[in-house]
C-alpha cells in the first residue's frame, strides 16, 4: 500500500532528524566524559588516542587528594562546587519567595502602570549583563559585599527575578479565575487563596522559575569573577576557567572538573521534572 | 439560613456598562429562587454581588435584614455551586469538600462526619479518593455540590450548575436539587437562562432583562401572566403569538389588520382608543378545530406540521403573519387545508406596544 509507505517513510525521516537532534545534544557531553578518564597524555598525542585503553579515574580523585601533575588550582574544585550549590540554591529559593507574590499581584490585581511593569520587567532582560559588571563591582565594594557568598547571591537574584516573575505571572493567569472565588466561598481571605489555591496550582511554574534561577546562576560567570576572588566565595565556573592558567593547562581536571558541575544541575532537573507535568489544572472547570 | 434582601442594587462596570440598574428583590428565608434571563442580562452578576465576590456600586444586600455590604465574601457564609465547577484540581474529592471545613477550623471528626454524609446524599461515597480529573461531567458537578451542602452555610448560591452537563442527566439532576432544596430547607438562588429549569424548580422566578427586573412572581403566574412583552416572548415553548395592531371600539376590541378580536361583555382596556397594542395567545391556548364555531373564530391554512408525538404544532398562516397552535396528535388535517382557530377569552394576553407592559382588561371602564 502506498499510503503505508509514506508513513513509514515519514516515520523514519522523524526518527532521522530526532538521532541528528539527540547526536547535537549528546556528543558533547559523552566526548566531555569520556575526554575524563582518559590520561591526558593519550588526549595529548598525535595522533590522539580516545579508545578506552588506559581509563583512569585519577583525576576525579586527585581533585579531592591532592596528586598528580596538577597546580594546585584543582583543590579548589570540591570547595566550589559546594560554593555553587549554596549560591544558586539560594538564588532560586529567594527568586520564588520573591517572585511568586510579585507575579500573583501582577496577574490579579488591577493597578496604575500594570502592563507597563510587565513589560518593564521584560525589557531588563535585554540589558547586557556585562554592562552590569562595573556597576554591581563599585556598589558592592561600597556596600562591602564583594568576595561573600551572600553578595553573589544578591547579585544572580537580582538578574533573574525579573524573569521569574514574569515566568510565574503567566503561569498565575492561566490559573481559571473561578477556582480562586471558590477558595474564597470557602472561607479563604485573599492571602489564604493565594497560599492554599494559587500556589498549590503554580507548582509546574514555580518548577520552571526555580530551575530557571538555579541554573541561571550556577552557569553565570562573569558576574562571579568580578565579584569573588577567594575559594570561600568563588562558584565552580570561574574556579574551572582557572585551570587555564599561565602555569599551563590542566585538561583532565578541567574535564573531571566540568563533568562534576554538570552534575547537580541535571539531578535537580530530574528530580524534578515530574512536577513539570502539564495538565495539573485538569479536571477543575470544564 | 437566611432570607436575602437586595435594595436598590446597581452595578456599573468599567467603560460604563450597566449590569444591573435599580434590582430590588426579597427572597425568603428557605426559598427557592431562580435567577432567569438570557446571557447578559445581569443575573450572574446579581449572584457575585450577593456572593461579595463582586462589589456594587450602589445598594445594598442584606442576610436576614442585617446589611452584607461590607463583609468579604469569607465572612458571609455562603455556598456557591459555579458553572465550571471550579474543583480544586490538586485536593481529592474528599479534600475538596472538607477544605471549606478546615478554613473554618471545624474539628476533623466533624469534617470526616459532615463529608461522608454528604457524600451519601449525593451517592458519591465510592469517589472520594479520587481527583476532578478522573470524574465525568456529571460526577464533578455532584463533588461541586457537595463541596457547597457539607458547610450548611446561610445560603446557597447557583450559577448555571447543570448548564455543562448532558441534557439526560439534567433533567435528573433538576429532580435531585428540588430534593437537596426540600431536605437541605436552606434558601437557594439559582441562576439560568433555562427557562425549563427555571419552570421546574423555582418557588418563585426573578426575569431579568438587560439588568433590570422584569417580573418576580410564581411560575404559574409568570407563564399566565407575563408582565411585559419580554417575559411574553421568553417564557413558554414555542413562544407566545403576537400579532401586532390597535384597538378600537373604546378598547374593547383589537384590530390587527388581518383578523379583529372582540372582548365580551363590557370589558375594557384602560389604554385608549387607538392605541398602539400586541396580542398574545400561547400556542397551547389557540382552540383548532375543522368547523368555524362562533363568529369570532378565524379560518387559517397550514403551512407547517410537526408531529412530536404527545403534540401537533400546526403553523398557520393568518394574513402576512405565522400563527402556531398546538392540538392533539391524532388531528387529522392537510397541509394547505384550512382550519378555524379561536382564541378563548381568557387566555388572550393584551401589550402596550409603546411601553411593552401588559395591559389588563378591566370589567366596565369607559373610556
Amino acid at each position: 500500500m502506498p499510503g503505508a509507505l509514506t508513513v513509514r517513510m515519514r516515520q523514519i525521516v522523524v526518527y532521522a532528524a530526532a538521532l541528528v537532534v539527540f547526536a547535537w545534544v549528546a556528543l558533547p557531553v559523552l566526548w566531555l566524559l569520556n575526554s575524563s578518564i582518559h590520561p591526558e597524555q593519550d588526549l595529548l598525542r598525535d595522533p590522539p588516542n580516545f579508545l578506552p585503553t588506559h581509563l583512569t579515574l585519577n583525576y576525579y580523585i586527585w581533585m579531592f587528594t591532592g596528586g598528580g601533575s596538577g597546580t594546585g588550582q584543582e583543590r579548589l574544585i570540591p570547595r566550589s562546587l559546594l560554593n555553587s550549590v549554596v549560591i544558586a540554591s539560594c538564588v532560586a529559593l529567594i527568586n520564588l519567595s520573591v517572585a511568586a507574590p510579585a507575579a500573583y499581584a501582577l496577574s490579579r490585581f488591577r493597578f496604575l502602570y500594570r502592563e507597563l511593569i510587565v513589560n518593564g520587567l521584560l525589557a531588563s532582560r535585554m540589558v547586557p549583563s556585562l554592562a552590569l559588571l562595573v556597576p554591581f563591582y563599585l556598589l558592592f565594594r561600597t556596600v562591602g559585599l564583594t568576595d561573600s557568598l551572600a553578595g553573589i547571591v544578591i547579585a544572580h537574584t537580582a538578574i533573574s527575578v525579573p524573569f521569574t516573575i514574569w515566568i510565574l505571572r503567566g503561569h498565575f493567569d492561566r490559573i481559571p479565575l473561578e477556582i480562586e472565588k471558590a477558595g474564597r466561598v470557602d472561607g479563604c481571605s485573599r492571602l489564604q487563596v493565594f497560599r492554599h489555591v494559587a500556589l498549590p496550582l503554580a507548582v509546574p511554574g514555580l518548577v520552571v522559575a526555580g530551575l530557571f534561577a538555579f541554573m541561571l546562576s550556577w552557569n553565570e560567570f562573569a558576574l562571579a569573577v568580578v565579584l569573588t576572588a577567594s575559594p570561600d566565595a568563588m562558584p565552580v565556573q570561574p574556579t574551572l576557567a582557572g585551570l587555564y592558567s599561565y602555569q599551563g593547562v590542566s585538561y583532565g581536571f578541567l574535564f573531571a572538573g566540568a563533568v562534576l558541575a554538570a552534575v547537580p544541575p541535571a539531578v535537580i532537573a530530574f528530580v524534578l521534572q515530574r512536577h513539570l507535568t502539564h495538565g495539573l489544572l485538569e479536571g477543575s472547570v470544564k | 439560613m437566611a432570607s436575602v434582601e437586595l435594595k436598590h442594587l446597581r452595578k456599573v462596570f468599567q467603560g460604563g456598562v450597566i449590569a444591573i440598574d435599580d434590582l430590588n428583590l426579597s427572597i425568603e428565608h428557605g426559598e427557592f429562587v431562580v435567577l432567569l434571563g438570557p446571557s447578559g442580562c445581569g443575573k450572574t452578576t446579581t449572584l457575585q454581588i450577593i456572593a461579595g465576590l463582586e462589589l456594587q456600586s450602589s445598594g445594598s444586600v442584606l442576610f436576614d435584614n442585617v446589611s452584607v455590604d461590607n463583609l468579604p465574601t469569607h465572612r458571609r457564609d455562603i455556598a456557591m455551586v459555579f458553572q465550571s465547577y471550579a474543583l480544586y484540581p490538586h485536593k481529592r474529592v474528599y479534600d475538596n469538600m472538607a477544605f471549606g471545613l478546615r478554613m473554618r477550623g471545624t474539628p476533623k471528626p466533624e469534617i470526616d462526619r459532615q463529608v461522608r454524609h454528604a457524600a451519601e446524599i449525593l451517592g458519591i461515597k465510592e469517589l472520594l479518593g479520587r481527583r476532578p480529573s478522573q470524574l465525568s461531567g456529571g460526577q464533578r458537578q455532584r463533588v461541586a455540590l457537595g463541596r457547597a451542602i457539607v458547610r450548611q452555610p446561610r445560603v446557597f448560591l447557583l450559577d448555571e450548575p447543570l448548564s455543562n452537563i448532558d441534557a439526560k442527566l439534567r433533567s435528573h439532576m433538576r429532580l435531585e436539587l428540588k430534593a437537596l432544596h426540600r431536605d437541605l430547607r436552606a434558601t437557594f438562588i439559582y441562576v439560568t437562562h433555562d427557562q425549563v429549569e427555571a419552570m421546574s424548580m423555582g418557588d418563585r422566578i426573578a426575569v431579568m432583562h438587560d439588568g433590570v427586573l422584569q417580573q418576580y412572581d410564581k411560575p404559574a403566574v409568570i407563564y399566565a401572566r407575563p408582565a411585559n412583552l419580554f417575559v411574553a416572548t421568553f417564557i413558554g415553548s414555542p413562544a407566545m403569538n403576537l400579532f401586532e395592531g390597535r384597538l378600537t371600539d373604546g378598547g374593547a376590541r383589537f384590530d390587527g389588520g388581518a383578523f379583529d378580536y372582540r372582548w365580551a361583555g363590557s370589558a375594557r382596556h384602560p389604554v385608549g382608543d387607538g392605541a398602539e397594542v400586541a396580542l398574545g395567545i400561547r400556542p397551547n391556548d389557540v382552540k383548532v378545530s375543522k368547523e368555524t364555531l362562533n363568529g369570532q373564530s378565524i379560518r387559517a391554512p397550514v403551512e407547517f406540521q410537526e408531529p412530536l408525538g404527545s403534540d401537533l404544532f400546526l403553523t398557520l398562516r393568518v394574513g402576512d403573519a405565522f400563527l402556531v397552535a398546538r392540538t392533539d396528535p391524532d388531528f387529522q388535517v392537510e397541509t394547505g387545508e384550512s382550519v378555524a382557530i379561536t382564541f378563548p377569552e381568557s387566555r388572550v394576553h393584551l401589550f402596550d406596544r409603546v411601553t411593552g407592559n401588559r395591559v389588563e382588561n378591566v370589567e366596565g371602564v369607559a373610556q
